[in-house]
């Protein structure tokens, strides 16, 4: 028996739900029309809105592209999910096509209740094709099929110019003025408006939105902008930059390898792209200088401002969109705010030339698939942005040395200019007011001594922690390891050879050895493990773990001096949100004060006592010992620095864990001779809970 | 003491390490161990090169992880036993540090044996040798063989150079907070670690330390 051929077909209904769900928002829609025209090589496209702020509106593009005839429209215009796009190749005009697979452009179609097709090819100028399609007849029909088309042929004067004209009747819905207002945007942003050389697409809606647009977009105030950030990757995915200031003169440029920030330069797996940023600094003082005004630059910016993504010379959306920031330029400006751009005072583009078709954009046109290859034209485009903020950290960081130094000669102006004044006041307010002035003088000196001082101390106390932390590691792979390596082998051999002669020989001197290095480790542990950069970090930390951590890592020293520490802790793991840097200095630094000071006491048990307790959101702990206590120096001058009552000493470790403290939410304070006789100190810690 | 991996019994030993004095000891480990030590003075070429050649000569490596300071060899030892991995038993030896783990996470994988340099002995080098001839059968002790695990991801760190994230494996001792470079996820994935994730990912289960652990083959959903 012969098979039954069939077939698949489709219900009507999908031409309903595929509209539908294909259709973003009406601008979007439209503008899958004017890819279609761009496609076609026009110059010009209009779009006209008739009566479309209530239902039942009408929309008109027209353009003066390369038209299509009766078997364009039937074998590529009305095929559903084909590309227009012909295999390779550019257009005449130079264009790389946008090759719509028509799903967009059905969305388009089927917002008005009919649509219209009107043809005319360049190649046969005579002829017209004329198409109509009503949906109403899809509603009634079963399957697509069903509903047959007819494309007309009508003759025409031969003056008439080719080009397509799409009439959608009937709109389903009203478009709202924000809908006009984006659609203008989307319009005047899409063929790149801010390169120097322009496709020559100019798309015209209409509307009365647009006029005011078009008058911002083609103000460009690129001229205006501090910086200007070049960046490029080539076809071999090796990329250069270069930040120029608002005279177009190279500030610093960046070779592949400095743009990078992880692997060895590992090349960007993307499509040649071309990445421009132009950050404005909008405040009065800048623009005094410049021909426009803040407002119109703010202006401009907040309508266009953002990062556009073009594909072969046509906008992308969502990029670059008001609330769209694929770059997270504000995310990492509210993460470190000094001298990164913004959504709001930036404005630019990345422009990839994809002919490969590499980046594949979402059938619902909500933006490209998020492949590898679209992930690389944003670590590159990142990557870049990074570059600049550390380049103009730089900058910023030469501006305050420079100031460092300025800051001292513009305080001696003030004090001649407020002397000056004072001599000019009458007499007899003038003698009180030169004692007051001379008082106010000195003491102000003393304090800028003190910190300048007290800054040389950090300064110098920095530089040996960078030391000792270098040379921890140092001697941990090297001199410590060879130590260690050398004396094992020594006891393996010596037992061999040796035999039981090793054990009274050898064996005490090796075991001392053994205990000196592993001793060395652990300062060098030590000393490591206080610079981890993950400690600095605020976070949440467990404050009794921090405290029995910090005792073990002194355990040696501990052992060595010959203290004991007792810990009392409250019930539960409190813990306080900050960084565990904080804590530990507060510990180290106290412990490090309790072993210091125990030197004076010679005989009997050396004791510290860490006790802690919860009082409603606050930790209390009380660090005691029974040395010799706070004598010699005035109880609140132990927190300033560089104070010490021992030679050599820093006179820091108090100040720090006082800075410390304060740096956690908290208090501190003394006692001469507390619970255990000694020193005590009373801390308060706002915690978080336990 | 001879280990077999295929058809060749392990006689020689590279020993490749970039301090003089520490190459000289661990070639007397080795010598102790009853393996011929062939200490590899420098400075090494490229690491496909220098193993190419060195695996014509030698039966097994010892690396220690850090080779490129003095300007020793143009790679890294964890790199480099990863690249030998099923090919040649390697060991790699190193003193802890935070930094190196996370660098040597990267290729923890391939890497069978991890020896801390104070563990290094004639017996802890033939032990380690017949684990790695072992693996590359697929023979894996309990601490290296891998499982499909769930990894939740608790904090990221994009500001720390290099970026970290945070994960926490409740297959494991499920309270440990471990920090992981971003670079160990491949760069189409990186996408995907956001604060609250979950994903599945190849672990050894069976490891007892943090640092032994290793994050292989990932799923995001």
């Amino acid at each position: 028996m012969k098979p039954i051929e069939v077939s698949l077909r489709f219900s009507t209904s999908i031409l309903r739900r595929l509209g539908e769900e294909l259709n973003p928002s009406p601008d979007q829609s439209i503008l899958e029309l004017v890819k279609n025209s761009y496609d076609a090589d026009a110059v010009d496209c209009t779009i006209e809105l008739t009566k479309t702020d209530r239902p039942s509106g009408t929309i008109r593009v027209s353009d003066n592209g390369d038209g299509m005839d009766a078997e364009a429209i039937r074998d590529g215009w009305l095929v559903l999910g084909q590309s227009l796009k012909p295999s390779g190749g550019r257009t005449k005009l130079g264009r790389i096509r946008a090759g719509s697979k028509g799903l967009g452009r059905l969305a388009a179609l089927r917002m008005g209740s009919s649509a219209t097709l009107v043809s005319r090819p360049r190649t046969d100028p005579r002829r017209q094709f004329h198409l109509t399609i009503n949906w109403s007849e899809y509603d009634e029909a079963a399957l697509v099929e069903d509903v047959m088309l007819a494309i007309k042929e009508e003759p025409i004067s031969e003056k008439s110019r080719a080009g397509t004209e799409i009439t959608l009747e009937g709109l389903r819905s009203s478009i709202t003025r924000m809908d006009v207002k984006r659609l203008a945007r989307s319009l005047l942003l899409l063929a790149d408006p801010f390169a120097e050389n322009a496709e020559g697409f100019r798309p015209i809606l209409k509307a009365p939105e647009f006029g005011d647009l078009e008058a911002l977009v083609k103000n460009r105030y690129f001229k205006d902008a501090e910086y200007h950030l070049i960046a490029r990757v080539d076809k071999s995915g090796k990329a250069h930059a270069s930040v120029t200031d608002w005279r177009g003169e190279e500030l610093f440029s960046a070779s592949h390898k400095d743009l990078i920030t992880e692997g060895e330069e590992e090349p960007y797996k993307c499509p040649p792209a071309e990445f421009d940023l132009w950050v404005f600094i909008l405040n009065k003082t800048t623009f005094d200088t410049r021909s426009s005004t803040l407002h119109e630059v703010r202006n401009w910016l907040q309508t266009f401002g953002g990062v556009h993504l073009y594909q072969n010379g046509l906008r992308v959306n969502p990029y670059g969109n008001p609330g769209n920031d694929w770059l997270d330029i504000n995310l990492m400006r509210v993460r470190s705010p000094e001298e990164r751009p913004s959504t709001n005072n930036s404005i630019g583009r990345v422009s990839v030339i994809d002919t490969g078709e590499l980046l594949i954009q979402k059938t619902d046109r909500s933006g490209f698939i998020e492949s590898d290859t679209f992930l690389e034209v944003k670590r590159f485009a990142t990557d870049a942005l990074e570059w600049m903020a550390r380049r103009r950290m730089e900058i910023a960081e030469k501006r305050r040395a420079q100031e460092r130094t300025e800051a001292p000669k513009r305080s001696e102006q003030a004090k001649e200019s407020l002397q000056q004044v004072i001599e000019k006041s009458p007499k007899a307010t003038r003698e009180s007011l030169e004692v007051a002035f001379t008082k106010y003088d000195r003491t102000r000196q003393q304090e800028v001594d003190k910190l300048r001082k007290e800054v040389q101390l950090y300064r110098t106390l920095s530089t040996a922690g960078i030391t000792a932390a270098t040379f921890a590691h140092e001697s941990a792979g090297n001199p410590i390891k060879a130590i260690s390596l050398s004396i094992n082998t020594i006891a393996r051999r010596a037992k061999e050879k040796l035999g039981r002669e090793y054990e009274p020989v050898l064996a005490e001197p090796v075991e001392r050895i053994i205990k000196s290095t592993n001793a060395l480790k652990v300062l060098g542990n030590v000393t490591l493990s206080l610079v981890d950069h993950e400690k600095r970090r605020a976070g949440r930390v467990n404050i009794h773990q921090v405290i029995n951590n910090m005792s073990k890592i002194f355990e040696p020293f501990l052992e060595r001096s010959k203290v004991i520490v007792i810990k009392d802790f409250a019930k539960g793991e409190p813990f306080l949100r900050g960084s565990e840097a904080a804590l530990e200095s507060i510990i180290t630094n106290l412990l490090d004060n309790s072993i210091i000071w125990f030197e004076g006491i010679q005989s009997g048990e050396r004791k510290v006592a860490i006790r802690t307790r919860i009082e409603d959101k606050m930790l209390a702990l009380r660090f005691m010992d029974n040395g010799p206590g706070i004598v010699g120096i005035s109880k609140k001058d132990i927190w300033l620095p560089g104070e010490t009552t021992r030679p050599n000493g820093t006179g820091l470790g108090l100040t720090i864990v006082r800075d410390a403290v304060k740096d956690l939410g908290g208090d501190v304070d003394a006692v001469e001779h507390g619970e255990l006789g000694g020193a005590e100190f009373v801390l308060e810690l706002p915690i978080l809970g336990a | 003491m001879p280990k077999v991996f295929g058809e060749s019994t392990i006689k020689r030993v590279t020993i490749v390490e970039d301090d003089p004095s520490n190459r000289k000891s661990l070639a007397e480990i080795v010598a102790d161990a009853k393996f011929v030590p062939v200490p590899e003075d420098g400075p090494l070429c490229d690491l496909k090169s220098f193993t190419r050649g060195a695996m014509r000569n030698t039966d097994a490596f010892i690396f220690d992880h850090h080779l490129k300071q003095s300007q020793y060899a143009p790679f890294d030892g964890a790199e480099a036993v990863a690249s030998l991995y099923k090919k040649s038993p390697s060991l790699l030896c190193t003193t802890w540090g935070k930094a190196y783990i996370d660098a040597i996470r990267v290729y923890r994988r391939k890497i069978p044996i991890l020896i801390r340099t104070d563990d290094l002995n004639p017996d802890t080098i033939a032990i380690g040798f017949e684990y790695c001839i072992r693996e590359f059968e697929s023979d894996f002790s309990p601490s290296r063989r891998p499982w499909r695990t769930l990894v939740r991801v608790e904090d990221v760190d994009e500001q720390l150079r290099p970026p970290i994230f945070y994960v926490v494996l409740p297959g494991w001792y499920s309270s440990d907070k471990i920090s992981l470079p971003l670079y160990l996820i491949p760069s189409g994935l990186r996408q995907n670690i956001k604060q609250g994730v979950r994903f599945h990912a190849q672990v050894n289960k069976g490891a007892e330390n943090q640092e032994d652990l290793y994050f292989d083959n990932f799923e995001f959903d």
